[in-house]
């Protein structure tokens, strides 16, 4: 588990290749680093390319924190992956969809629905 | 406006403190009567602003924002400021419009998201300067 001060990631192999990464706590400008320094080395150095965000633990996102995940989206994909979103809370669905993030990423309203959209 | 309806926080300006300031927000707008999700997204315009005060306009300076709220006289908003110390007026930056923020995104250009987070969640958004402090008003009203 990767700890910022508000804000953890618990990372999980599954079949098929998915790395789920729960995304617990808070997502703001001061601990979107801690996040973006989790994607790299799991995209960059340990090269995994499938990945699904568990949201239902995390309590608030910013923009800083969905600013990282963009930063990420292409390099993933030109790699033939992707980054997947599960379980995102209404309040934080609210947010991603103000934004026109339901048009570039994947949501599935669970974790394993998101992890079968790899299969599907 | 009276003076016991407006509450003021003063925090050093640096990011480590957006959870704090966040819930500084939640709790006295909780004390004015806003909803849950009134809160939740007023304390992410609050970060938005603030964030981007910290990150742009104050950096590598000894410096704090402070941040009040309180009711209007009817009772029918709350209105939280954010403000520091300045020379001059806040020039904030153009608000982009939906359909540009969703080509932005489409793009992978984060560039916007957060002014235009602010503008969405709140009802009302003023700027001031005043007495050598720049002020930027938020007003959310109550869901009575």
């Amino acid at each position: 588990m990767a700890q910022g001060s508000r804000f953890a990631t618990t990372v999980t192999d599954t079949p098929q290749g998915v790395l789920v990464i729960a995304l617990a706590g808070q997502l703001d400008a001061h601990t979107a680093p801690d996040f973006e320094r989790l994607l790299e080395k799991t995209i960059r150095e340990d090269t995994r390319t499938k990945i699904v965000l568990d949201f239902e633990p995390l309590e608030y996102i910013a923009s800083a924190g969905l600013g990282v995940l963009m930063g990420f989206i292409e390099e993933v994909r030109e790699q033939g992956g992707d980054i997947k979103f599960g379980a995102v809370p209404e309040k934080i669905y609210h947010v991603l969809d103000l934004l026109g993030f339901p048009i570039v990423f994947q949501i599935a309203p669970t974790v394993d629905e998101a992890r079968g959209m790899f299969a599907s | 406006m009276s003076k016991k309806n407006r509450i003021e926080r003063i925090f050093p300006a640096t990011t480590s403190i957006l959870a704090e300031l966040r819930e500084f927000v939640a709790r006295e707008g909780a004390r004015f009567g806003l909803d849950h999700l009134a809160l939740h997204n007023l304390a992410l315009a609050i970060d938005e602003a603030a964030t981007n005060i910290i990150e742009h306009v104050l950096p590598r300076r000894a410096s704090q924002i402070m941040c009040a709220c309180s009711d209007t006289p009817n009772h029918k908003q709350v209105v939280y400021e954010i403000s520091w110390e300045a020379e001059e007026a806040y020039r904030p930056d153009p608000v982009p419009s939906s359909a540009e923020i969703r080509r932005r995104v489409e793009e992978r250009t984060p560039g916007g998201l957060g002014v235009y987070l602010i503008h969405a969640l709140v009802d009302e958004i003023e700027y001031d300067y005043r007495n050598g402090r720049c002020i930027i008003r938020l007003k959310k009203r109550k869901n009575v």
